[in-house]
């Protein structure tokens, strides 16, 4: 491969783990606990944010870049920074929104919170240096291990790849365990599962907490692959084509997640990218993007609501046999 | 004159259209329990179909009139063949409002490829930006006219909602469907004939808007949406005059606050305002009793 295919390569597959793990993250939330949490982009903004302000140092003067705070911590660091906070932020949009709203309000609230958010860091330019953005991330590792040219993407994405792996393992143990199902009563029936003694409430908060951390954790790998964000980077739409990736793929499915994933933020934004120029219009491209992914919300919410790979349905007997002597023993 | 009064003064004429706009979103809320997310896109609609024919030379006015029918038509279709077909099927509400988003997406985003991503103003009549002073406040003629424009179209729903048989007809079905369905109400005529109003107050309030920040775009209505949805919030989802105080609050607070911060962020105090309001009274200012917004 030439340099300019290996830089075109390896950042698509960086662009692909991140967008998997933030798909896991969303269907944590949204397929399993029935959250619709439309401010999950902002989890994954801040998430590449504090990555980035953890790894470029504070702002220097002659730079023209203000933030509020920086620092240098060593590699995984700045990525655990940004997976903290962006699971902190989804906290506090839950305790806003899904206190004591039904699910419908959760997502128009979430939504203003998402826009405010832009707004907020947009137009605020002490904060994380406005519309600018904040530029000159390093990338991880380049230094200690001597990368160059494209060997820091492949790096990069060995990373995304690892954190991608770790994430599946998270999502798959956190949905087999007591606290999935959990989830997916409250998902259910909220009222049910609060007469068998889960609180509703709790169960949604923790799984957005866990949620936001995958978003966080997702941002932080796209801030040190692009080496730059700002708000360019995560417009509140951006969430929608996370979302009609986990419809088109399957809700509650973290194979299904990933394959929607891969279908609309791989093959649907880089195949326009790939189109012939129409009109001599260059933006064109982007609206077509759009119209293609509104669309694919469309047919899938109305032909097939359960998505490509649907939600294994759980049998009693397996349910049994799966957890008979492992949880829930009753103390005797 | 003090600097207060005049954000006042600004703030009413905010007020009056984001009412309109709130009070187009609520009236659909209220009879076919949908949050349509959409409404901003037929504000949109709305503008670039008033632009079409304001373009071609015809005076503002009667491009109003036909952008107002046209979008009246589309909300009524929009709900008719493709929102109520989703509900028909058991689609659980937020997935309806996943199904406006889409809409929303691919209406804005048709609209964008058809004009591209620039912005686009009226040509208004000549003594359109005149001043004229009330009170010691300067005004501009255009924003009196907005201003009572959108004043005549609140007080007109009003009129309407009390006084006519459509209007009783949209409350009744607006409080319970099945019983004013079997009270003999045509419940599916009510239903289009409010989808067709809303939506023509939807091109009401986006010609409105458009006229007041003297340009519009694609995608402009957009974080305007953000403040319908926090007025129809603040004043309790569905209710007519929830939509008035809530834009009230929304569009005084979102003026006065520029007295102090800078004006950019306006939006974001609205969006302050809300997440006071959701955390002290999540059900807004005239909403539902608090078990019935439960989750």
């Amino acid at each position: 491969m030439t340099n300019a295919q290996q830089y075109y390569v390896s950042i698509v597959l960086i662009f692909l783990g991140a967008g998997v793990i933030a798909g896991w993250g969303f269907n944590l939330q949204f397929g399993y606990t029935g959250v619709v949490n439309l401010s999950f982009i902002v989890s994954q903004a801040l998430g590449a944010y504090m990555t980035g302000l953890l790894s470029i140092g504070p702002a220097a003067a002659d730079s023209g870049q203000h933030y509020v705070f920086g620092a240098t911590l060593p590699f995984p660091l700045p990525l655990l920074g940004g997976s903290l906070i962006g699971a902190a932020f989804a906290g506090l949009a839950g305790v806003v929104s899904v206190w004591r709203l039904r699910p419908e309000y959760v997502a128009i609230v979430t939504l203003v919170i998402a826009e405010g958010c832009v707004e907020l860091v947009g137009n605020f330019t002490p904060l994380l240096n406005g519309q600018q953005g904040i530029a000159n991330i390093p990338q991880p590792l380049v230094d200690s291990l001597g990368l160059s040219g494209p060997d820091a993407y492949w790096a990069l994405a060995v990373i995304a790849a690892v954190c991608a792996l770790l994430a599946y393992v998270f999502v798959r143990r956190l949905a087999a365990s007591p606290f999935g199902r959990r989830m997916r009563a409250v998902r259910e029936n909220s009222l049910t599962a609060s007469a068998v003694g889960i609180d509703p409430f709790s169960t949604r908060l923790l799984a957005l907490v866990a949620g936001g951390f995958l978003a966080g954790l997702s941002g932080g790998i796209l801030a040190l692959s692009l080496g730059a964000w700002g708000p360019s980077s995560w417009a509140v739409g951006e969430g929608f084509a996370i979302l009609t990736g986990l419809i088109v793929g399957g809700v509650a499915n973290n194979l299904g997640a990933a394959l929607g994933v891969f279908l609309i933020s791989t093959l649907i934004t880089q195949g326009i990218l790939f189109l012939p120029p129409i009109n001599g219009n260059p933006n064109i491209n982007g609206s077509i993007r759009w119209i293609i992914i509104g669309s694919l919300l469309l047919l899938f919410l109305w032909f097939r609501p359960r998505g490509l790979v649907p939600e294994p349905q759980v049998r009693h007997a397996q349910l049994e046999k799966s957890t008979s002597g492992k949880f829930d023993r009753e103390p005797t | 004159m003090s600097l207060f009064a005049s954000a006042i003064g600004f703030g009413l004429v905010t007020a009056a259209v984001l009412t309109l706009a709130t009070l187009g979103f609520n009236l659909q809320f209220a009879v076919s329990d949908v949050l349509n997310v959409a409404f901003a896109s037929l504000m949109t609609v709305g503008q670039f179909m008033a632009y079409m024919f304001n373009n071609r030379g015809w005076n503002i006015w009667p491009s109003a009139v036909v952008a107002m029918l046209v979008v009246g038509a589309m909300s009524l279709v929009m709900n008719r063949y493709v929102l109520e077909p989703f509900q028909r099927r058991g689609t659980p509400a937020f997935g309806i409002v996943l199904v406006t988003f889409a809409i929303a997406l691919i209406v804005t985003y048709i609209l964008q490829a058809a004009f591209g991503p620039g912005f686009f103003t009226y040509s208004l009549p000549e003594n359109a930006g005149a001043p004229i002073s009330i009170a010691g406040l300067i005004f501009t003629r255009f924003q009196l006219t907005n201003f009572a424009i959108a004043a005549a179209c609140v007080v007109g729903l009003n009129l309407m909602l009390r006084r006519t048989s459509l209007g009783r007809a949209i409350r009744a079905v607006a409080d319970d469907r099945p019983l004013a369905r079997g009270a003999g109400i045509n419940v599916r005529l009510v239903t289009d004939a409010t989808w067709f109003v809303s939506g023509a107050v939807a091109a009401i309030a986006g010609l409105l808007l458009a006229v007041s920040q003297s340009n519009f775009g694609a995608v402009s209505s957009d974080v305007y949406l953000i403040l319908v949805l926090a007025a129809a919030f603040v004043g309790g989802a569905g209710k007519p005059y929830g939509a008035v105080i809530g834009a009230l609050v929304v569009g005084l607070t979102t003026e006065v606050s520029a007295i102090w911060i800078e004006p950019q962020y306006k939006t974001i105090v609205a969006f302050g305002v809300l997440i006071v309001v959701l955390l002290v009274k999540p059900s807004g200012v005239l909403g539902l009793a608090r078990g019935e917004i439960r989750a």
